[in-house]
């Protein structure tokens, strides 16, 4: 192949996905990888000062303090959006996905995710992938790969200093498909003495999901924007396991059994158990009256309507609720 | 000496010819995809009045208006299946949707659409389409080129299918300028159950 026409077709591939999604490849899909991590910042829903991003900053700070490297530390940005998606920039930004946390189910497998980020940001890698993207394509496919290794190979070593377990961090790869060569990979490079520090383990599983149950259910939101549904489930199921007293998460589990399962009675049992737990939450009385409606039952529609309207005269859905209530007079 | 017509210079020449007619009737039919309105614009459930002064660019899924070129404002005529998927959410319309709902899966295709930028919800409330309960959105979004755009959008089930119709302009100056011709458009708007 001419040099010229070579070089040209890698310009075409890496203007489609962009030089940064080169590395930090843990993605499951296409959620971050057009972003610069400027525009990450800007377009993306970063959820600050919510307690899963404190709880993630302290685990990469505890990996952090086992890191050789004089680069500045690394900050964790945690991204509402339902695909699984990690990626790190040079600017030391990483960007993780309420998707991703989906898919861990312990510490050991956020701490994976977090040691493999930062290493594709302490090696360099975005440089180094980059700096041959106009020369030979194989030796641009060769260096991606070797990113990924070294990522893999390294982030376990980092984990294994920093106390947590490498054993039950593997297991988060048998989460994404198509990982099975992967995981296979990365099982080759545990160490026999990985199992004594795993029996000093860090907090249960339990524990963790407690720690990260509001990027649970800002996922699940995420999920049922995008109809995603079964991971919107997975969510909320988790969610309400250690927290079942959230109102919302029961309207949202009611969401999901009527418009996907097509559950209008679990769907109504969980509007009422929101209800129950807030008697002025307004989204469950609105859920409510549009069920009744659409069932022709006009009066318990009206009923469920008119304490909306009283409860938030200026809910964004009033105007729809008022056309619904002229029609149950009529 | 006298020029020997061959069977093989009889099959180059026919070829020669088939090709002039395939580009003639190519560069005829480029020519041909915008034309000017004329009057109303009718199809099998749907029929509107046709701005004057505008352009016309019929393709198989849609129709598009414009005075001034789409990439400054267009109005965009859709019947869709209400059973066609959408590209950037995984939920579906349903035949008995309520208004909100039909607003509901449109608005969330439109924030899962990594081309639809700073997308932000102006207006949504239900409103008669054509005669029939739809809704009607108005949300401001960049594109990718960064221009600030403004739509209205309208939509409702009619049977089977799925009928929107919408408005989009750049911000500046060119929204207000076709925005009579588009409610014109819209109030002169006929939906139509029967095939």
């Amino acid at each position: 192949m001419m040099p010229g026409l070579r070089s040209a077709i890698m310009l075409v591939w890496l203007a489609g996905f962009g030089i940064s999604a080169a590395v930090g490849n843990c993605r499951a899909g296409d959620g971050l990888s057009s972003l610069s991590s400027d525009q990450a910042s800007r377009e993306a829903i970063i959820l600050q000062h919510s307690e899963p991003a404190y709880f993630i900053n302290n685990m990469v700070a505890r990996l952090w303090g086992h890191v050789q490297s004089e680069m500045p530390r690394v900050k964790v940005h945690l991204v509402q959006d339902a695909v699984a998606d990690a990626r790190s920039y040079p600017d030391g930004a990483i960007y993780l996905t309420t998707g991703m946390i989906a898919h861990t189910r312990n510490e050991h497998q956020l701490a994976l995710i977090l040691a493999h980020e930062i290493t594709h940001y302490t090696r360099r890698h975005a440089k180094v992938v980059s700096d041959s993207a106009l020369s030979a394509t194989h030796r641009f496919f060769h260096l991606v790969n070797e990113a990924e290794l070294e990522a893999d190979r390294e982030g376990l070593s980092l984990m294994r200093r920093s106390g947590y377990c490498p054993q039950a961090g593997v297991t988060v790869m048998t989460t994404f498909p198509d990982s099975l060569e992967r995981l296979t990979r990365a099982t080759g490079m545990l160490d026999p003495t990985d199992e004594i520090a795993c029996r000093n383990g860090a907090q249960s599983d339990r524990d963790y999901t407690f720690h990260v149950a509001p990027a649970l259910l800002a996922d699940a939101w995420s999920a049922v924007t995008k109809g995603m549904w079964r991971q919107a489930s997975e969510d909320i199921e988790r969610y309400l396991s250690v927290r079942p007293d959230d109102p919302q998460a029961h309207y949202l589990n009611g969401e999901i059994a009527y418009r996907w399962r097509r559950q209008t009675d679990q769907a109504i049992s969980s509007y009422k158990k929101a209800i129950d737990l807030d008697r002025s939450f307004v989204p469950a009385h609105s859920a409510l009256g549009f069920i009744h409606f659409k069932a022709g039952d006009l009066k318990s529609a009206r009923r469920f309507f008119e304490i909306s309207l009283a409860l938030s005269p200026h809910a964004d859905d009033n105007d729809y609720i008022r056309s619904y209530l002229q029609l149950c007079s009529e | 000496m006298q020029r020997v017509r061959t069977h093989r210079g009889t099959w180059c020449t026919r070829l020669r010819a088939l090709i002039a007619v395939v580009l003639i009737a190519g560069l005829q039919a480029c020519a041909s995809v915008w034309q000017p309105v004329q009057g109303r614009i009718d199809s099998s459930r749907w029929s509107i009045e046709g701005p004057k002064g505008w352009m016309r660019l019929v393709a198989p899924d849609f129709e598009m208006l414009s005075r001034d070129g789409p990439y400054l404002q267009y109005i965009f005529v859709q019947e869709r299946s209400v059973s066609q998927e959408f590209k950037h959410t995984g939920q579906r319309l349903e035949p008995d949707m309520l208004p909100h709902e039909m607003a509901r899966v449109v608005i969330d295709n439109l924030k899962n659409d990594k081309r639809v930028k700073g997308f932000r919800l102006l207006k949504n409330k239900p409103v008669q389409v054509g005669g029939l309960s739809g809704f009607k959105l108005v949300y401001v979004n960049r594109d990718n080129h960064g221009a600030d755009l403004k739509t209205i959008y309208y939509g409702a089930i009619n049977g089977d299918t799925y009928f929107n119709l919408r408005y989009t302009a750049a911000q500046r100056h060119y929204y207000e300028a076709g925005l009579n011709a588009f409610e014109q458009v819209f109030q002169s708007l006929r939906l139509s159950c029967d095939p």
